[in-house]
């Protein structure tokens, strides 16, 4: 019995070790192996740094204006911030799909964007003016979103928002909140470029040049279906759509409530995410991308098939006249257009891909409780 | 230290007498198994109290799906008491949780703290069913999964159902089975009842029982194996290359076979080893789910889930008095993870950041002297 097992074992190991040389030695064989180095460079250089540091421009940019808005609060500067601020969330579109190493390590998008953001917690740490803003307690009292709040109010005149930092007894600690709010985006985004650029991330990445799990291949296409998945339909779309609470809609659980730019956003996301997987740069150069990796497996009528529906997503999401939040309640059938049109997408990224490259989707939980 | 001299003895005089050809003779000595395939064999006991955690968690887990736990019965199944168990075997066996779990006296966690987070549980679920915040008890879902956190982010059902493995399973293989007076030379290992072996054999079956393993289980076949409880846990640090299955399943195999074999030395070796094997188990789960709440950070769901499930697997490793990690050491890291309410310190996950997870796996990875694979669990 236990010699059995052995030799069962023995043989299984042998068999595997000999298919193990065989698949190797075709591949090298026929010489057909996809530059995978060439799109890691491309993404690298021309896509993900360049995403960072446009990104890292928007916030400094951002942030020069509080410290300005903080020293004489006025309307004009008040309506610069919001002008600002959207300008630094839709530079981030571009980065999303990016969550991975530096990324991933220093939780960027849980630090940017974690929405619906929490009043009360906002309220709560501008009150009492003792906070650590990377603390689980305030997950929902940064990035973006808080911002959005702050400089928006819900249901507030511009007066009454200007109030708040002039008039208000927690005025200074509402100035200081908000500036440390937007200081801790801004570290982090400048972390994250500085381990890419300085650090040597960059390197790390183009180097990893094959596409078993932990390849730098693998670890894109993994943060960009998730992405996909799970933040672009489900976060920005499908649970305030009520897609999660039995059709009860969520109009407060929009991207970008208090300003009522989501739409905007999530057809940037779009349409940043159709540069991505093409591999085209932010001034329009078109290098090697997933596109062309698939085109190279045989898989052209999948890179076809993803461009049409991305196209399709973008032509239900103009369909749509805004703000997100009031288009969930009174023009549901529509945005379940939108939902399902991103579902079709998800198929086609969520299965197609990863099979046409061998690139294993890792990023689903496997332990079951 | 008698059979194992005269079999080989034995083996030498048959092998001699038999050879007529001048070649060199061949000892035949018994060999230490593969998989845990012995006679005699027995642990039901163990496998009634497996059963019995399940149903238990179950219930636990019924505030994450909106339907309120129930103290009574929660507390019940941990005892044994007027049959709560939807499995009538369980009902009528003469085991139960509670009698085996640590108690604690108060300085660490025992009976009365399981039973505390049991009763806290019932009290907020029946009251607090909303979306979970921080401040708020309630469910927080991620895709298809559903978790039940109190206020402030501590998922119940796993620091009850992982930390009774660590108080139960854990402390009576590390502090009960593994020790003198299950295993010592006082024990009888002459007598074999059938189908339980002589009681040192039997105690020893009784700690393999707790592991939640198969009897076939190796280091190569453990992802198609039916693995419960630690033995599913172990797999994490296979996963990273430790080979923690396959060596908390030779020092299990290797300390019955010593007995089997009246080799006492093997034995101590296999109970000293085994401890030490199966203390990796709660490291490396530990920094594992740290790895995942890392990873799964803006995850509210995901995120509290696998810090609950590091808690409780850091609470674990008190259960066994030659523990690696210092008593100062692992306060520290528990620490990181609590807040002082009123003098008693309690599990608090709102002020943890991702600094403060890498402080507590740093500090495990250092003290367990797993920084080559920390990343990788």
């Amino acid at each position: 019995m236990k010699t059995l097992k052995f030799t069962t074992v023995i043989s299984l190991v042998v068999i595997l070790l000999s298919a193990g040389c065989q698949s190797k030695e075709d591949d090298t064989d026929d010489g057909s192996e996809y530059n995978r180095s060439e799109l890691l460079v491309n993404y690298a250089t021309n896509l993900i740094v360049p995403g960072y540091t446009d990104l890292e421009v928007k916030l400094t940019m951002l942030h020069t204006q509080v410290l300005d808005f903080n020293e004489s609060p006025s309307l004009v500067k008040l309506d610069a911030l919001g002008t600002s601020l959207l300008d630094a969330e839709l530079s981030y579109q571009n980065c999303t799909s990016f969550e991975f190493g530096p990324a991933s390590d220093n939780t960027l998008r849980s630090v940017l964007s974690t929405y619906p953001t929490s009043e009360m917690s906002i309220e709560s740490n501008v009150s009492n003016g003792n906070y650590d803003l990377f603390s689980i307690g305030n997950i929902a009292a940064k990035g973006f979103p808080a911002v959005d709040y702050l400089v928006h109010g819900n249901q507030k005149t511009e007066q009454e928002i200007l109030g708040m930092y002039t008039t208000n007894v927690d005025a200074a600690q509402r100035k200081a909140y908000l500036l440390a709010v937007v200081a801790q985006s801004l570290n982090v985004v400048s972390q994250v470029k500085g381990e890419w650029v300085a650090n040597g991330y960059q390197q790390t990445f183009q180097n990893s040049n094959g596409n078993a799990v932990g390849s730098s291949v693998s670890l894109m296409l993994n943060s960009m279906v998730l992405d996909f998945e799970r933040f672009i339909r489900d976060g920005k779309v499908g649970i305030p759509l009520g897609v999660r609470t039995l059709g009860v809609a969520n109009p407060g659980k929009v991207e970008a409530y208090y300003s009522k730019n989501s739409l905007v956003l999530v057809k940037q996301s779009i349409s940043a995410y159709k540069d991505v997987f093409n591999g085209i740069d932010q001034n329009g150069v078109n290098g090697s991308g997933f596109d062309d990796y698939l085109n190279f497996e045989g898989a052209s009528t999948t890179v076809a098939n993803i461009n049409a529906q991305l196209e399709s997503v973008l032509s239900k999401l103009n369909m749509l006249s805004g703000p997100l939040s009031e288009d969930v309640v009174n023009n549901k059938t529509q945005v379940q257009e939108v939902y399902n049109e991103m579902q079709k997408a998800i198929v086609l990224l969520k299965v197609e891909v990863p099979s046409a490259l061998s690139v294993l989707i890792t990023y689903q939980d496997s332990d079951g409780d | 230290m008698k059979k194992l001299p005269l079999l080989l003895l034995g083996a030498v005089l048959f092998t001699a007498s038999c050879e007529k050809e001048e070649t060199e003779p061949v000892v035949v000595a018994p060999q230490q198994p593969a998989t845990y395939s012995f006679t005699n064999v027995s642990y039901d006991g163990q496998t009634d109290r497996l059963d019995m955690l399940a149903e238990l968690t179950t219930e636990m887990k019924k505030p994450a799906t909106g339907t309120s736990a129930d103290a009574q019965t929660m507390l019940n199944m941990f005892a044994n008491e007027n049959s709560p168990f939807a499995d009538g075997a369980l009902n009528i066996s003469t085991k139960q949780l509670k009698n085996k779990c640590y108690d604690g006296g108060g300085a660490a966690i025992g009976t009365s703290t399981f039973e505390y987070y049991i009763n806290r549980l019932a009290s907020i679920s029946a009251i607090s069913t909303g979306t979970w915040a921080p401040g708020t008890a309630g469910v927080s879902t991620s895709g298809s999964k559903a978790y039940y956190f109190d206020e402030n982010g501590v998922e119940y059902a796993q620091l009850v159902e992982k930390g009774l493995m660590g108080a139960i399973f854990y402390y009576q293989i590390s502090e009960t089975y593994t020790r003198e007076g299950k295993i010592g030379n006082a024990v009888n290992n002459t007598d074999v009842t059938v189908d339980k072996g002589t009681d040192m054999e039997h105690h020893w079956d009784e700690a393999f029982g707790y592991f939640g393993a198969t009897v076939d289980l190796t280091e190569a076949n453990y992802n198609d194996q039916s693995l419960r409880y630690h033995a599913k846990y172990a797999k994490k640090g296979s996963d990273a290359g430790l080979e923690t299955v396959g060596n908390v399943m030779y020092q299990f195999i290797k300390g019955r076979f010593s007995i089997s074999n009246n080799d006492y030395t093997g034995r101590d070796d296999a109970a000293n080893e085994l401890r030490k094997e199966y203390e990796e188990i709660m490291v490396t789960t530990a920094i594992h789910y740290i790895n995942g709440s890392i990873a799964n950070f803006g995850d509210d769901a995901l995120r509290n889930h696998e810090i609950s499930e590091a808690y409780a697997f850091i609470i674990s490793l008190h259960y066994n008095s030659d523990k690696v990690i210092s008593d100062a050491d692992l306060a520290l890291v528990k620490d990181l993870f609590r807040t002082d309410m009123g003098g008693q310190m309690v599990p608090n996950f709102l002020n943890v950041s991702v600094s403060t997870l890498n402080q507590a796996k740093d500090k495990l990875s250092e003290v367990y002297g797993l920084d080559l694979v920390k990343d990788i669990l």
